[in-house]
């Protein structure tokens, strides 16, 4: 008994700590995220309140329904791009790469860039296709075009571009941990057993990788999602995200019940994509033993 | 050879880099012979098979298959199938997909009901009928592997490469599956060629072995040919326990080898392989099967003397450790408890024990041929 109340003891004082962190800066900031949702706005003050205005504002005005949707559209997008880019790199890096050495140093070609601060990152796509950037002064000194264009910059298309680009890291490490762990003489079964180097893909290789594409797509959704600097920088008026929405109600819009409400539905969203992603990977999941 | 050649290698050779792996092997292995590919690590018995296979693409040289040379073949195109060392089971898959699956890859479709009907043959031929919708994950090494032999002898084909099949296995299941895999070749009466490490599965199951050394076949056979004339020190000594002792070369005698043991003691043998170039004088190296030493005194010849320096209990027999006197190698020869009226009977250490050996049970080698 005595042995036992030490255990606790010990248990206690060993998870107080990050309990209380987590209690601090995790439960206690969602919650009162999911009360203050329910509050009422009076300008300038925010009242306390139990009622769905906030909620119903944001399901009836069709502005933030189309913010959503639109942001979900291009999570979707930098997610397709992304598995379309990072599969091929991961797939090259570890069945085609025959040096340890060169595949190391490209994986961490890969790597290297989460190193530099997110905002340079982004910061670099303005500068390549703005007006006066890389990728008008090529088109200009090719002949292709003889007056510097906007249409890279400032819509959607340059949003998916730079967020792709930031986030393809998270979808190119978990498929490429998932690929590099198939056992060789798997593959080798698959062709002794007359399946071509395409078959073999599709039924050994791919099914096998499953759990590395689910992994990187949800990162890169749920990062997509909720990013709100690429939207600023290179998104324009056409590319606003919820992000860029949910700071502007915490800030120049000072409604911050409706900022809840708003970001409460994310919550939500989000804990959905986790939901079934982690789905998808359990059903999918084979232990390689 | 009297079967009709199914697998032919011409001169094949294989490097990796700087090391050679094969330095031109010459093979050929009858339809429906056992023949296993037999030698430590790094000798090129798995560089063999995997060439056979198709997972290697050989420098030079020539492998053919029933005829057709398969060279530059990529292994699903051969009519050869693998079973993998660690089994390569797909985990994905069930143990009846799996067994399925050279059944419905592209280039070898079956419809359903012939497909059905292999798996469940292929399962049953294996004795696991019953565990065709468990996942590999859940079955014991054993049941594992023969799952494999099932997935590989499903597509029926004309040759079944086994890669070290038995070796992860424990020593009573080993054993269990020896006498399986035997049955199995019996019964199918398709090409078995199986590498391995373990002489003693060798000699069980293989019609033919074939020892392989630094890139080199050194010598292969039927199990006895090789058990008992061995062509070289290294065969001996790799294929069963052999006692090589070095000795002097005298000449040769009515057809056997005349030879002097550092003791001064005199024997006969048979001079096999670089023996036969022995001349007189000459520093040689001989070989005797620990069963064929026996305790008692020589019929022929100068009397054979040693000191026992240990003795071991192994269950059913005595091993003892003798040593013949200016030799530093130890000799082993075995006492079986029948043999002797009781235990008390058998040499103690620091006791000396004449010994007898016959002629043609002694293998005279040239010495330098001894590496």
């Amino acid at each position: 008994m005595k042995a036992r109340t030490r255990q606790r003891l010990s248990f206690w004082l060993l998870f107080s700590l990050p309990l209380a962190w987590t209690v601090l800066f995790l439960i206690l900031p969602y919650l009162s995220m999911g009360m203050m949702s329910f509050w009422t706005r009076k300008f300038p003050l925010f009242v306390p309140d139990f009622q769905f205005g906030n909620y119903i504002q944001l399901f009836s005005d069709p502005q933030y329904s189309a913010v959503i949707f639109r942001t979900m559209k291009i999570a979707a997008l930098v997610t397709a791009y992304s598995v379309a880019l990072g599969y091929p790199l991961a797939y090259f890096l570890v069945f085609t790469i025959r040096s340890e050495k060169l595949r190391t140093l490209l994986y961490m070609c890969v790597v290297v860039p989460l190193w530099v601060s997110y905002l340079l990152r982004a910061y670099t796509w303005k500068i390549i296709l703005g007006t006066d950037g890389a990728l008008n002064s090529a088109l200009l000194w090719l002949g292709i075009i003889d007056q510097p264009l906007d249409i890279f910059l400032y819509n959607q298309a340059a949003m998916v571009i730079t967020l792709t680009y930031i986030f393809i890291p998270f979808m190119v490490m978990p498929i490429f941990t998932a690929l590099e762990r198939i056992p060789s003489n798997l593959i080798e079964a698959s062709q002794d057993l007359g399946a071509g180097p395409f078959e073999t893909f599709l039924r050994v290789i791919l099914p096998l990788s499953t759990a590395g594409i689910v992994a990187g797509a949800t990162m890169t959704f749920c990062l997509s999602f909720g990013d709100f600097v690429a939207p600023v920088l290179v998104g324009g008026p056409s590319g606003t995200m919820v992000a860029t929405v949910l700071q502007s109600q915490f800030g120049a819009a000072l409604n911050w019940p409706l900022g809840s409400a708003l970001a409460a539905i994310i919550f939500a969203l989000v804990l959905v994509v986790l939901q079934v992603s982690s789905k998808i990977d359990r059903a999918g999941r084979v232990s390689m033993g | 050879m009297a079967l009709q050649p199914i697998v032919t290698l011409e001169n094949v050779a294989k490097a990796y880099g700087t090391f050679t792996a094969l330095h031109n092997i010459n093979l050929e292995i009858g339809a429906g012979e056992f023949v296993t590919l037999l030698g430590p690590s790094g000798c090129g018995k798995t560089t063999t098979l995997r060439l056979i296979g198709g997972f290697e693409t050989a420098d030079s040289g020539r492998i053919t298959l029933a005829g057709a040379d398969v060279t530059q073949q990529p292994p699903y195109r051969r009519d050869i199938n693998t079973v993998f060392q660690d089994y390569a089971l797909f985990p994905h898959m069930t143990v009846a997909e799996n067994v399925a699956y050279g059944l419905t890859v592209r280039a070898n479709r079956k419809p359903p009901e012939e497909r059905a009907r292999r798996v469940r043959e292929a399962l049953s031929l294996v004795g696991l009928a019953d565990k065709a919708d468990r996942m590999p994950q859940q079955l014991s090494g054993g049941q594992r592997q023969r799952i494999a032999m099932a997935r590989a002898l499903a597509r029926e084909p004309k040759v079944l490469l086994l890669d070290e099949p038995l070796s992860a296995l424990d020593v009573k299941l080993r054993e269990a599956m020896q006498v399986e895999l035997k049955h199995l070749h019996q019964k199918l009466g398709i090409t078995f060629l199986m590498v391995t490490h373990d002489q003693q599965e060798a000699l069980v199951l293989s019609n033919r072995i074939a020892v392989m050394k630094g890139g080199h076949i050194a010598q292969i056979g039927s199990p006895s040919e090789l058990y008992d004339r061995p062509a070289t020190p290294y065969v001996a000594d790799f294929i069963g326990a052999a006692n090589l002792v070095p000795a002097t070369f005298l000449g040769s005698e009515g057809g056997f080898a005349r030879i002097r043991l550092p003791d001064g003691a005199m024997l006969s043998g048979v001079a096999v392989g670089s023996g036969e170039k022995l001349r007189e004088g000459q520093a040689a190296l001989i070989a005797i099967r620990p069963e064929r030493l026996r305790i008692g005194e020589s019929r022929h010849g100068l009397p054979l003397t040693a000191t026992v320096v240990d003795q071991l209990f192994h269950g059913g027999r005595f091993q003892l450790e003798l040593r013949f006197d200016q030799v530093e190698t130890p000799v082993f020869i075995d006492v079986h408890r029948s043999s002797v009226a009781d235990d008390g009977a058998v040499p103690q250490p620091g006791s000396r024990v004449p010994l007898s050996v016959a002629a043609p049970d002694v293998m005279v080698y040239a010495a330098e041929a001894a590496a």
